[in-house]
């Protein structure tokens, strides 16, 4: 116990010194594993070693590139615009309708796409210019955007689930359908902040005009691409047609051939695609590897197994647990970046989590929920600065200040989702169990 | 984010020759990742449709994955794609910027040499032994040999990069990551 909590004193403070986490992680570890094994660094650098050329070799993680693949070139097909066309056609003459329709198309888009800073800076070039058109007020317009975006990693295919997946070896397959319906609770909640807000100060959204219906059915049949990418990767994977990895190398060639028929790609992007998705790789890949390393030095520590005596001594009852490590994240969330806080906290939680008798996929979800709040939570909101890079002329702070009500739904949603596990865990018992 | 002096400035002529260099680990990496794209397509869509399933499609997208990320390590490592925590960058001193870097950057290519020589001893090891992989009978050694020196490669880069910082340099603007 007292060498992980020097480890985990020691990890922080190279992090904070901006080493990177991958680093971080790795170079703990295997200190830590030396020291606790007598001081044999020969036998910690072996088990670093196996990890690097183990785990990069391991063929469960092919499905990490061919994901980003797949959302790298749904990003540059411009999908986005056609799904922001015909969800503002069914809701853009409402009050605050723009920005329901950018919920809406967030959601969609994060159906065929697993990350939430591609999906909220794609949506942004398409949802930011129409809603200012229409004299939309500026916080309300860029919150909707970054908080829609966090959806990325909820709706299937979720690359942070795939990690998550990975690390405490639980079903991808049970993982994605368990996203599913939180995902879309978290697009009515959204919009529900959305009403909230146009219902106080009715000026900040005002209506666009309406679309009659046989605007609507063309607006609808401009996303014919995406729903068909979703449902055949999705679709195959629920009817067990193949295996979340095959899926993505599917999906990424069906998005490989979208981007194709409409003419965005030319030598010089199809290349800097697949290098901007191989390069994402490579830095998530150190990284778990390095979470991996430093899992093996927690656990040899034994910090599972007190962090558990500890529950046990303090009689505390498993929701009261679960309450705290949730504050745990909130609070990190403050500070640290979504990935680097999954992997940090992970390998440290989920055993105690399994051994109170909650179950994986829903821990999954309500950490990967967590994360997505982290992402809009200030002062380190990852989405929030993603998206004041693509609109240069928004303040981070008006975007924060936008947010404030889609942050307070996502408490709530994240409430309902550890009281009510069903929410979670009904799709995939339903499919698979 | 920008630190002493802005991007497109005069960098030194050391840094765009490994640039160029770099382009062609890029492209490698590029090709894998297509390669590894229709691998999977062709396997499935011969199960599914043909009833005759690529042999070894498993062995293959393994050797894949790893020269995917290890070709592509180098170059993100070289644009300083990796993840780090910057929630300090705002207060800490400018002046010693450039200096943090490098010493970061030093013990993160310390670390990757460490594991880089331990990797190439490995693939040594499975020379002697004539280790191969189950179902092609591939030898194991030449991805571990990859693997090791692509690793030393990306710790001489981080290397560099820290010396390019404490000169005063920023690295290439960075893109986007999940």
């Amino acid at each position: 116990m007292t060498a992980a909590l020097i480890g985990f004193a020691a990890l922080l403070v190279l992090v904070f010194l901006r080493l990177p986490i991958a680093i971080a992680m790795g170079v703990v570890g295997y200190v830590g594993f030396a020291a606790l094994i007598g001081w044999n660094w020969n036998a910690a650098l072996n088990m670093a070693a196996h990890r690097l050329v183990d785990t990069a070799q391991d063929y469960g993680l092919s499905v990490l590139p061919l994901f980003i693949l797949m959302g790298t070139f749904v990003s540059r097909a411009g999908l986005s615009s056609e799904l922001y066309a015909a969800s503002n056609a069914f809701l853009g003459h409402r009050r605050g309708g723009l920005s329901m329709a950018t919920i809406v198309a967030c959601g969609g888009f994060s159906a065929i796409c697993g990350s939430s800073l591609a999906t909220a800076a794609t949506m942004a070039k398409v949802a930011m210019p129409s809603m200012r058109r229409y004299g939309y007020a500026d916080d309300l317009a860029s919150a909707s955007i970054a908080a829609g975006g966090t959806l990325g990693i909820l709706i299937p295919p979720s690359v942070i689930l795939v990690i998550y997946g990975l690390l405490t070896e639980t079903s991808i397959r049970e993982l994605f359908a368990a996203g599913f319906l939180p995902g879309l609770l978290g697009v009515l909640f959204y919009m529900a902040a959305v009403r909230f807000v146009v219902w106080r100060r009715p000026e900040k959204g005002p209506r666009a005009e309406r679309t009659d219906w046989p605007g609507r059915w063309r607006a609808l049949r401009g996303v014919w691409g995406t729903v068909l990418l979703f449902v055949v990767v999705m679709g195959g994977i629920y009817v067990g047609a193949f295996t979340p990895t095959e899926a993505a190398g599917i999906g990424a060639a069906g998005a490989f051939v979208i981007a194709l028929a409409r003419r965005s790609l030319s030598w010089p992007v199809l290349l800097d695609i697949l290098s901007d998705a191989a390069r994402t790789t490579a830095s998530l890949f150190v990284v778990l590897i390095g979470a991996l390393i430093f899992s093996n030095f927690v656990n040899r520590a034994g910090l599972p197994d007190a962090l558990r005596d500890l529950v046990t001594a303090a009689s505390l009852s498993p929701m009261v647990v679960i309450g705290m490590i949730l504050l745990v994240y909130i609070v990190l969330g403050c500070v640290f970046e979504s990935l680097s806080m999954l992997l940090l906290t992970v390998p440290i939680f989920f055993p105690l989590v399994q051994q109170l008798g909650f179950d994986l996929v829903w821990f999954g979800i309500v950490v990967v929920v967590v994360t997505e709040i982290s992402l809009i939570t200030p002062p380190v909101g990852l989405n929030v600065f993603v998206l004041s890079g693509v609109l240069r002329d928004v303040r981070t702070g008006t975007i924060f200040r936008g947010v404030t009500p889609f942050w307070c739904v996502d408490i709530l949603r994240l409430t309902v989702l550890v009281l009510v596990p069903a929410v979670s865990l009904w799709l995939p018992a339903f499919l698979y169990r | 984010m920008s630190e002493a002096r802005e991007p497109g400035g005069v960098a030194p002529a050391w840094t765009r020759a490994v640039d160029r260099a770099l382009k062609l680990l890029e492209v490698a990496s590029a090709v894998v990742l297509l390669a590894l794209m229709a691998l999977t397509c062709i396997d499935v869509a011969g199960r599914e449709l043909a009833n005759a399933p690529l042999n070894g499609a498993t062995e293959l997208t393994r050797l894949a994955l790893a020269a995917l990320v290890f070709c592509a390590l180098p170059v993100a490592s070289w644009r300083d794609q990796h993840i780090v925590v910057d929630l300090l960058d705002n207060v800490f001193p400018r002046a010693l910027v450039g200096w943090r870097q490098l010493v970061v950057n030093l013990i993160a290519a310390a670390a990757l040499t460490a594991v880089a020589v331990r990797a190439w001893k490995f693939a040594g090891r499975s020379v002697e032994y004539g280790d191969v992989t189950e179902y092609l009978h591939l030898p194991v050694a030449p991805i571990v040999y990859l693997i090791a020196s692509l690793s030393a490669l990306t710790a001489l880069l981080m290397a560099l990069n820290g010396i390019r910082s404490a000169m005063g340099y920023p690295p290439p603007p960075r893109s986007a990551d999940v």
